[in-house]
């Protein structure tokens, strides 16, 4: 009798786990798929901000721009201060093609696609890591915990994606699905960079962060973007994300 | 003396126990004792140019570097290149290790077809595994002065990885992992250490080395010398005990003091044990002489005391004056050493008066000296009777002798040479002088040049001082490689623009920068707030000759030669005649910077200057040429791009593009156009419907459309004068691609419209001025210094322990004269000293420079020993000969024992791993056999030449 009753709840045991085990795999894509929706919502987006870079010493250097981003694959940088560098503008387009531009020397470039692991002009960010906020494409997901507030998400690189990064994980949000860090790991499984986004406001229908964080731990060096206005849906076209647009500058 | 003698007798036992007590105490401090091998560390801290130097070392990461050198037969093959990335990866795994520069991952700027690229030579990812991608990578890499002889070797066999450590760290210990995680992952390849930090290994296992080696033969040499001159255990053990004490104590107090062992100090225990067994000696020979002659233990210690305690306190004083007398040596290390050998010879003076005959108070008499073998003694004895016969029939033979060597030395010192290079540390074949070798013979050299540049870094006029300043510095023999933030603007400006020069505006350049921030190549040649920048260089060579006068040729430069206030002039803004100065000013400029190009990459080249000058200043005096071919196809094919697709007037005619850009090139080959007209002209060609909702529109493309016809103008301009200056030039720089480039970059500066020109020329129409002032640093500068202070201290050490000396025995022998006569012994065996050294081509270093005043400390005990037996056996009523056979036979044979024990002593540092130690020790072991040798016969004939007057004053 006690033994079937033992037999009874190593099944149930058994069978439950088996479950979650299934539904884990499941709800791991399912998260991370909706984050990326949730990011990704906006159709468009203009967005003024300021980026401070911040060194070990806790030196800061801000630096205002602004961003028009179009879908998840368009996006135009441009920087407003400090003087000297007024002017100077990124363009991105589908399948890697990025363009800069400097306006003391009338000058548009174009840079090379294979740049992606470069930091962007000097902040923690790399050309790869404001690409693209498809995570689900480019990797992997399994969910590691369920804490109160958040799932937390292990990321590793899908067979064939060449990342500098050996994993991500990925803390989002229950209420609303917005992913709101990432810690990402080097390939010698050391924790490197983390990425936290702060000050979720609700604009309209979609959630925006007010303040994103860049701090590179090897490095020790820190980036920090908060938005002072933004603007989605606005209606932007292609016509913004052109050659003749970056070097536009008022 | 007899009191204080009955003193220690009465208290034996407190004194023991004290010494014992202190003894224990002294250990507990030499537990605490460090080595410390940072070269740089020696240095004294509070001299401005030390401390310009160190802040430059630690804030931009110089003094902390460490290089690793890789050999293989081609760095260009996938194995190798792999090795390197493994290597960086690994490197900048370790704690501590702040950033690492390799080839796989130093920053690259350049211009492919796929579009400008601001990244990694070669991607880590993609490391090249094919023949062709291999060579691609080959001929790029070799192609950029950026890398050549910098990261790495021209003959492509060594590359360099090098990596910088915190500041505030063990860098011993990083260092030991980036040496283990190299050897682990280097399989066949030949590695070389180089760096501070790596030498820093290497160099504490030296100064370990020397330690674990030199202390037991020391140590057995004195056991034998003492066995052979007392034939006694206590006489072994006694004097033994009191110098190793000695040794223990000052060694002791440097680690309770927290002052580490240096390269220098590490033979202090050596020289403690060599030195302070002679107090031994005196007091315990003294002792068996009383006791032979009938005194019982008690009565003979203090007999002994009281006739040695003064002359050995007097010879103590003396070597500690010689000790003293560093103080004040531009290296702390010297200081250190010479204040805590002080110590310890002081120690090892007080314990033979004190602990030495207390403890052998409570030993039996018993053991009687058997040192008087017959034999022995005659010989001795007959010698040193001979001698003194000889010294007595000849004194002016001698004297004459003495003169004509004093002549022969004096002569020899002019000869003498000043040396500060400290890789001589390192022994010959070890990896340090080899991996020091190989920096010199592949990578320009190991010795740091740095010049600090204070001003608006980024204003483009201090960034062309610093550029040219290169230029100058590259021109001086043995330097090489210069570097700055300047070079990352060039390349950054070629990529963009096509020619390596610094651009003209302010802007430009931040706009240049702003591309490159977050490089950690940038913090090593720029300050956080852009105030300050440093242009480095290497120096090949190790003469300290040519060390100075490169020094000395920079600094020159610095005050005379740059502009420290710029006047900033728009040519558009001057008056024709002003314009024309300025033209010849840049002109003049120009032919500067080919020729000194043209010498570097052709040292052989025989350049006329004035000619080139010449050439220039005819071919510039209309210098508007139509545009070729070339450049007006080249021209239509940016405009057509330019309206096509960047244009703020946006026209979608294909057709009114092509006729636009026809009509705007025909009018540009003639020469440049204004903004103006081509406004003027595009609303006259452009159909309105284009500009007209935005009128400004127009104002804007015309801005563009004149920057892209100036531009082409310029380098059509460039290309006409570089092909009519070209066949001025030999014909292998000719086919120099290198010095083509040079000769285009440097005669651009004749398109320029803002133009910097120093403050004395006195012009007008400013746009602004511009201040800088430059500095030189780096370890050369150190050098000279130490080199120029190293002659200066030597002066000042000798004459300190000279006077110091003189005074001292004119108060022993209470006359000014007798103390001079007393001194002269030394006085002779320092110049010898100096020109044996002139002679045989030892330099005068850091290491030698103390061997004078040690000789004086220590070779003054034998004069004082002679003279003193001497006079008191004159006093006693001995004449001259048998008094002066009496004192050769007892004190000249003490004076030889020591002598030869303190020679023994020093020779053995021969068997030290650093060289200079080896030539110290062999130098101070003649000085001591040549101080013995004037003791005995210089010193008496001058004694009896100057005459007895000084002596019988007592007797008649």
């Amino acid at each position: 009798m006690k033994r079937l009753v033992y037999f009874t709840l190593f099944l149930a045991l058994f069978s439950a786990s088996g479950m979650q085990l299934y539904a884990q795999k499941l709800s791991a894509l399912d998260i991370l798929k909706k984050a990326d929706a949730v990011v990704n919502a906006p159709k468009d987006m203009h967005q003024f901000s300021r980026m401070i870079l911040i060194d070990k010493d806790g030196n800061e250097k801000v630096r205002e721009s602004e961003l028009y981003q179009l879908g998840d694959d368009k996006r135009l940088v441009r920087f407003l201060s400090p003087a000297d560098q007024k002017g100077i503008g990124f363009l991105s387009l589908p399948d890697d093609v990025m363009y800069f531009y400097l306006p003391a020397f009338h000058k548009i470039r174009r840079i090379a696609s294979h740049v992606k692991n470069e930091n962007f002009a000097g902040t923690d960010f790399t050309y790869d890591d404001m690409s693209s906020f498809k995570y689900a494409e480019k990797y992997d997901p399994k969910l590691l915990e369920t804490k109160e507030d958040v799932y937390v998400l292990e990321l590793t690189p899908k067979p064939n994606v060449e990342k500098e990064y050996s994993k991500l994980i990925v803390y989002v949000r229950k209420d609303n699905s917005y992913p709101i860090k990432f810690e990402h790991y080097d390939k010698a499984g050391n924790l490197w960079k983390v990425m936290e986004r702060r000050k979720l406001q609700k604009k309209g229908n979609y959630w925006i962060p007010m303040e994103m964080e860049m701090k590179d731990l090897k490095k020790q060096h820190t980036t920090k973007m908060i938005t002072d206005k933004v603007e989605l849906d606005s209606g932007l076209t292609d016509k913004t994300f052109t050659k003749r647009n970056l070097q536009k500058v008022k | 003396m007899r009191k204080f003698a009955e003193a220690i007798l009465k208290y034996r036992l407190a004194v023991i126990l004290v010494t014992i007590g202190l003894t224990i105490f002294f250990g507990i401090g030499l537990s605490k004792l460090s080595i410390n091998s940072d070269m740089l560390s020696y240095l004294q801290p509070d001299d401005p140019v030390v401390k310009l130097f160190n802040r430059i070392g630690e804030e931009y990461g110089g003094n902390t570097l460490a290089m690793i050198a890789i050999e293989s037969d081609t760095v260009f093959s996938t194995k190798t290149l792999n090795l390197i990335k493994d290597l960086t990866e690994e490197y900048s795994n370790i704690e501590g290790v702040s950033s690492v520069m390799s080839l796989t991952n130093i920053l690259d700027i350049k211009k492919t077809e796929y579009g400008l690229e601001i990244s990694k030579l070669i991607d880590k990812n993609k490391i090249p595994n094919t023949p062709e991608e291999l060579e691609r990578l080959e001929k790029y890499t070799l192609g950029k002065d950026m890398y050549v002889g910098k990261m790495i070797s021209a003959d492509e066999r060594y590359t360099l990885l090098i990596c910088r450590l915190q500041n505030d760290i063990d860098k011993g210990a990083v260092a030991e992992k980036i040496k283990r995680t190299t050897e682990s992952l280097k399989g066949n390849y030949s590695v070389y250490y180089n760096g501070l930090p790596l030498q820093m290994i290497e160099i504490s296992d030296y100064i370990a080395g020397d330690l674990g080696r030199l202390i037991p033969i020391v140590v057995l040499m004195v056991v034998v010398i003492l066995y052979l001159s007392f034939r006694s255990k206590r006489g072994v053990i006694l004097p033994l005990t009191t110098v190793l004490f000695s040794a223990l104590w000052a060694m002791g107090l440097m680690g309770w003091l927290g002052v580490d062992l240096s390269m220098i100090s590490n033979i202090m225990p050596v020289l403690l044990i060599a030195i302070g067994t002679a107090y031994g000696i005196h007091f315990i020979s003294k002792y068996n002489e009383d006791v032979q002659a009938g005194d019982d233990k008690i009565a003979g210690i203090k007999d002994a005391l009281s006739e040695v305690g003064v002359p050995i306190l007097l010879t103590g004083i003396t070597t500690l004056i010689g000790f003293l007398s560093f103080m004040g040596s531009t290296l702390t290390a010297v200081t250190d050493f010479g204040l805590f050998t002080a110590f310890g010879v002081g120690v090892a003076m007080i314990l033979s008066i004190t602990f030495l005959p207390a403890t052998l108070s409570y030993m039996n008499v018993k053991e009687r000296t058997k040192i008087n073998s017959k034999s022995d003694k005659s010989v001795f004895i007959r010698i040193m009777d001979k001698l003194g016969g000889f010294v007595l029939k000849n004194e002016k033979l001698i004297l004459a002798g003495s003169l004509v060597i004093i002549i022969i030395a004096a002569l020899g010192i002019p000869k003498l040479k000043t040396e500060v290079n400290m890789s001589e540390y390192s022994p010959e074949n070890s990896n340090m002088r080899i991996s020091d070798n190989l920096m010199r013979d592949k990578f320009g050299g190991s010795l740091p040049i740095q010049i600090i540049i204070d001003g608006d870094i980024k204003d483009p006029f201090v960034l062309k001082e610093m550029y040219r300043l290169q230029k100058y510095m590259e021109s001086l023999p043995e330097v090489n490689n210069s570097q700055s933030l300047a070079d990352l603007i060039c390349n950054m400006n070629e990529v963009m623009n096509g020619h390596y020069t610094i651009p003209e505006t302010k802007e430009q350049v931040a706009n240049l920068l702003f591309m490159l921030e977050g490089e950690d190549i940038i913090d090593q040649m720029v300050n956080k707030d852009y105030s300050e920048g440093i242009v480095q260089a290497r120096f090949g060579s190790l003469d300290t000759k040519l060390m100075s006068e490169a020094v000395d040729a920079i600094d020159h430069y610095l005050e005379s030669e740059m502009d420290s206030v710029i006047t900033v002039v728009r040519t558009s803004q001057l008056t024709p005649d002003n314009l024309q100065k300025i033209k010849s000013f840049q002109i003049k400029r120009a032919s500067q910077e080919l020729s000194l190009d043209a010498k570097k990459r052709l040292p052989s080249a025989q350049i006329d200057q004035s000619g080139i000058e010449e050439r220039i200043n005819v071919l510039a005096a209309n210098m508007n040429f139509p545009l070729s071919n070339e450049y007006q196809n080249a021209l239509r094919d940016r405009l057509r791009i330019f309206f096509e697709e960047e244009a703020d007037i946006e026209i979608d005619s294909e057709k009114i593009i092509a006729r636009l850009v026809n009509l705007i090139a025909d009018k540009a080959k003639k020469g440049m156009i204004s903004e103006d007209g081509v406004a003027t002209f595009l609303k006259k060609n452009v159909p309105s419907r284009y500009w007209q909702e935005d009128p400004e529109s127009v104002e804007s493309t015309a801005e563009f459309v004149v920057s892209i016809i100036n531009e082409q103008h310029k380098h059509n301009r460039t290309s006409i004068l570089v092909g009519k200056l070209l066949p001025l030039f030999p014909a292998e720089l000719q086919q120099n691609e290198k010095f083509l480039d040079d000769i285009r970059d440097d005669l651009w500066l004749l398109n320029e419209e803002i133009i910097g020109v120093p403050l004395r020329t006195n012009f007008p129409d400013s746009e602004y001025k511009v201040r800088l002032t430059a500095t030189q640093s780096g370890m050369l500068r150190v050098m000279k210094k130490m080199n120029d202070e190293l002659l200066a201290s030597q002066i000042r050490s000798l004459f300190l322990a000279l006077g110091l000396v003189l005074v001292l025995m004119a108060l022993q022998f209470k006359s000014i004269k007798m103390g001079l006569i007393v001194t002269s012994p030394i006085f002779l065996t320092v110049l010898i000293n100096f020109a044996v050294m002139g002679y045989l081509n030892v330099p005068l270093d850091n290491a030698t420079m103390m061997i004078a005043s040690i000789a004086i400390g220590i070779g003054i005990d034998y004069a004082i020993h002679f003279s003193s037996r001497f006079k008191t056996e004159i006093k006693e009523g001995n004449e001259e000969l048998p008094a002066l056979e009496k004192t050769l036979e007892t004190t000249g044979k003490a004076i030889v024992i020591n002598a030869l024990t303190v020679a023994l002593g020093f020779i053995i540092l021969m068997w030290s791993n650093m060289i200079p130690m080896q030539r110290f020790g062999w130098l101070i072991a003649l000085t001591m056999g040549v101080s013995a040798w004037a003791s005995l016969t210089f010193l008496p004939s001058l004694i009896l030449v100057f005459k007895k007057r000084l002596f019988y004053n007592g007797r008649k």
